[in-house]
């Protein structure tokens, strides 16, 4: 543990001496930049650092990577509450609250949120990151197939709490988003799947032209039909979209909500690929489930942005835990991260932990710096930007359509996925217009192949007799979870229907 | 030829010199062949996502390829369907050599055993300029599996083995069952692992005795003392570490398809054969192409430039400290190996439907 603290304390003083502290705070700014622009994020600036960063030392690549994978996750959320456009995958879950928020006049108050809940969560995470990194191994190993596959279905849980008064709807999209998940190869026997013989189906349906097709370009649709004149209902200037303050004052109202979050990050953080869109959804479960008044979710609750804002930044200190120890990337940014510091002999593993902790704790720090200033940032810029739902939504759709046509083909460089977005643009659509939950499809879809890779690996395990579950402590606090949320949302069911019957 | 026991000056000199003989050999190529791409932007599709490891092999390479040639490289991701939209990209692309490309050779004839012509022919839908990097590898064990040598998989009181793969179709697939039934070793499949790294976790975790995978991969985890290597799967050893060091090759004089053929009374030529196909098929990795159809002046030229900046020492030096294997090999080579390994591994298929069928069952 000593050789710990020494090596936070030697990565804390070599990250906060001038040059070094350049490079988190330019990564950082460029980051926050290119992030805005829907689909593009800090994952596309590090693929194009990686060449122009060969010659560089290793610090000042630690640096400049740890501040990218922190990757400005943030400013996605920026569309995603003022436009019903998520920058990334992982801000999917902020645009059910957020949005509605923008749509009530409170732009400004969903921004403090999400830049508060973001900027803390992810400290939280790193605290968490580094108060476990000496047992980091022995936790990793102790999650396998069925400890995923209970995460996935406790996240499927969150649907039933968020069917509000269409459960049967609700049951529908959750089967019709598991049906788009099942679309691509058979993981075990390599069988297409409803592919048609097309590669591009191939890896299944891409998930960020689904959710810019089934939320943006519906929302598009809405808003040119709606006869409105801009996407605020308060189109008189920024006193009407609310107050920073009041966003910033929530997280602290709901701080104990906020740490379970950051922990539900980082614990989905851990689990090798899966990443921030799965850690922001079960954090929105959680936060409905674990609420006394559920009404105002999907409405504008501000629990429901400080949820997925908390737990997808804590979630960057939980990727880096099995990248930094077992050379597995958490996340596409850790992927990048991953070769950055092998291209400079640093190779991930026990090996960086006990023989470059100072550089390993540089790179946190790197990460930190970078969530706090892009949380700082965030807030004296939320006024400014929350200004864009009051523009005249002649001017502003266009341009929104074009960023999120332009979104979809730039994340694969494939054409056909502008087709995924027409065609689930349409469906959203309908499915808002004739009173369709899509939350539920959207949670489902996203969780769908977790939930089958790992359900199929735990089916074999037990035929084999390779796991025992009632001896893994953590598949039984998840189940145990599970049931809990089951229950409660059966119980609310009944209450509401007892409700309906009186009157 | 790997680097991993050798010291950096000995990896940049010897892959320099390997290199340079080749180019020597590409003398004769027309420059003026290629006198058509200065300052013009040549297309690298790159058929994986970025930053993975061929991702990193070109954009390493980037900056000497264009000294080169005098042309501007793009490299593009285009990953999707294990690599086969890319893949597919280059092979439908103009031989005009404005597009050139990196795919896993080894990958691509397996993967065309399997799913037949769907799927790009590495020899003749592709003019090959030259062969990067092997694939070297291996099967391995946990520390923590009581399974110390090759040989324990086949004792007498043992029941089957649990290999852990990704899917059928892949290489963890076609080096498990191939080696498995050369070895006469019998397994049962754990498939739906996705990626190698997730196998090597799950055979940390006890749920699976074996896996296959490259040695790059588990290098770190032979070294911490976590994972012990089985077998090479290979013709010779794939590399000077000391962590390989008494760990038989599965091909080869020496190889233990031979030895085991032997032992159980099978045709040791024919084993030694097949062992030497499979590890063929598996060492190619990394091989830089072109459309097939490119003028013969142009692919010659191409196959030069490709070589020299393959061959310089400022991306060899970057190659070994970003701790990847190098094995620089001509084009004409590389198609030499890659045509013969595909007509031995025809005879892989009975095998692999049989194994396949075990799967989907």
């Amino acid at each position: 543990m000593t050789g710990y603290v020494e090596g936070m304390a030697a990565g804390l003083s070599v990250l906060f001496v001038w040059p070094n502290i350049l490079y988190p705070v330019v990564g950082t700014l460029a980051a926050m930049c290119v992030s805005f622009l829907p689909g593009v994020s800090g994952v596309t600036l590090m693929s194009l650092a990686l060449p122009l960063t060969l010659a560089w030392e290793p610090l000042p690549v630690a640096l400049l990577f740890g501040a990218l994978v922190g990757g400005a996750t943030f400013m996605g959320s920026v569309t995603a509450i003022l436009f019903n456009v998520p920058g990334a995958a992982p801000n999917a879950a902020t645009m059910i609250d957020g949005h509605p928020l923008t749509q009530r006049g409170l732009a400004r108050t969903a921004l403090g949120c999400a830049a508060t809940a973001s900027g803390v969560g992810s400290c939280i995470g790193v605290i968490i990151l580094v108060a476990i990194l000496p047992v980091v191994r022995d936790l990793l190993l102790a999650f396998g197939p069925p400890e995923f596959l209970l995460m996935g279905l406790w996240g499927l849980t969150t649907i039933i709490l968020t069917s509000g008064a269409a459960p049967l709807k609700a049951v529908a999209a959750t089967g019709l988003g598991l049906s788009a998940a099942l679309i691509g190869l058979d993981p075990r026997t390599a069988e297409q799947r409803w592919t048609w013989g097309a590669d591009y189906l191939a890896d299944g349906l891409p998930v960020i032209p689904v959710l810019l097709g089934l939320f943006g370009v519906a929302e598009l649709i809405k808003l040119m039909t709606s006869g409105r004149s801009s996407i605020s209902r308060a189109a008189d200037g920024p006193r009407d979209s609310g107050r920073v303050v009041d966003g910033v004052i929530a997280v602290l109202q709901h701080r104990w909500l906020l740490l379970r979050c950051s922990i539900v990050g980082v614990l989905v953080g851990i689990v090798p690929g899966i990443g921030g869109t799965v850690a922001g959804f079960v954090a929105y479960g959680h936060a409905v489930q674990s609420a006394r008044d559920r009404s105002q979710f999907g409405c504008g609750d501000i629990r429901g942005v400080l949820a997925p804002e908390a737990a997808h930044d804590a979630k960057d200190g939980g990727s880096l835990l099995p990248a930094l120890a077992f050379g597995l990337p958490g996340s596409e940014g850790t992927i990048i991260l991953l070769a950055a510091l092998a291209l400079h002999g640093v190779a991930p593993g026990q090996l960086l932990l006990d023989e470059h902790l100072p550089l390993t704790f540089a790179l946190i720090g790197a990460l930190v710096v970078s969530n706090c200033l892009t949380s700082l940032v965030g807030l004296c810029l939320a006024g400014q930007l929350a200004r864009l739902t009051t523009l005249r939504l002649e001017f502003l759709v266009p341009i929104i359509l074009a960023l999120v046509l332009v979104a979809a083909t730039i994340h694969r460089g494939q054409p056909a996925d502008l087709w995924v977005v027409v065609v689930f643009g349409l469906l959203g659509y309908i499915m808002q217009r004739y009173g369709w939950p899509r939350i539920p499809l959207v949670i489902a879809f996203v969780l769908g192949a977790m939930i089958e890779d790992n359900l199929l690996l735990t089916v074999r395990l037990l035929e084999l007799d390779r796991l025992e579950l009632f001896e893994r402590p953590i598949t039984l606090v998840i189940a145990s979870l599970g049931v809990v949320t089951f229950g409660a949302a059966f119980a609310q069911h009944r209450r509401r229907r007892g409700g309906t019957e009186k009157t | 030829m790997g680097f991993r026991s050798v010291s950096r000056r000995k990896f940049v000199v010897r892959s320099t010199a390997m290199g340079l003989l080749v180019c020597a050999n590409a003398a004769g190529a027309s420059e003026h062949a290629c006198a058509g791409l200065v300052d013009e932007t040549i297309d690298w599709i790159v058929p994986f996502t970025a930053g993975g490891g061929f991702d990193v092999y070109s954009r390493l390479l980037e900056p000497s390829l264009e000294n080169q040639i005098g042309a501007e490289i793009a490299v593009r991701n285009m990953a999707g369907a294990g690599g086969l939209i890319g893949s597919k990209a280059i092979r439908d692309a103009a031989p005009e050599g404005r597009t050139l490309g990196i795919v896993n050779g080894g990958g691509l004839l397996i993967a065309r055993l399997i799913e037949g012509d769907s799927v790009p022919s590495p020899v003749s839908d592709y003019s090959i300029l030259a062969g990067l990097a092997r694939q070297d590898y291996v099967w391995v064990v946990s520390k923590s599996s009581g399974i110390a040598r090759i040989e324990d998989l086949w004792a007498a009181d043992r029941p089957s083995t649990l290999f852990g793969i990704q899917d059928v179709g892949g290489l963890s697939f076609v080096a498990a069952a191939l080696g498995a039934h050369l070895l006469g070793v019998d397994i049962e499949y754990v498939a739906g692992y996705r990626g190698s790294r997730e196998r090597v976790l799950a055979l940390l975790r006890g749920e699976v005795d074996v896996t296959t995978t490259s040695f790059e991969t588990v290098r770190g985890g032979i070294e911490a003392g976590d994972l012990v290597p089985l077998l090479q799967m290979s013709v010779r050893p794939i590399s000077e570490h000391p962590a390989l060091a008494g760990v038989p090759t599965l091909a080869g004089p020496d190889g233990l398809a031979r030895i085991r053929a032997a032992a159980l009374g099978k045709l040791v030529e024919i084993a030694g054969q097949k062992a030497t196909a499979l590890a063929q098929v598996i060492d190619v990795g990394a091989i830089i192409v072109a459309p097939a159809g490119l003028d013969d002046g142009m692919a010659r030229c191409l196959e030069a430039k490709v070589m020299a900046a393959a061959s310089d020492p400022t991306f060899v030096a970057a190659v070994h400290d970003a701790r990847r294997s190098l094995d620089v090999t001509g084009g004409a080579e590389v198609t030499s190996v890659l045509g013969e390994a595909m007509s031995t591994a025809e005879g892989f298929k009975p095998v692999l439907e049989q194994a396949l069928s075990r799967v989907r069952s």
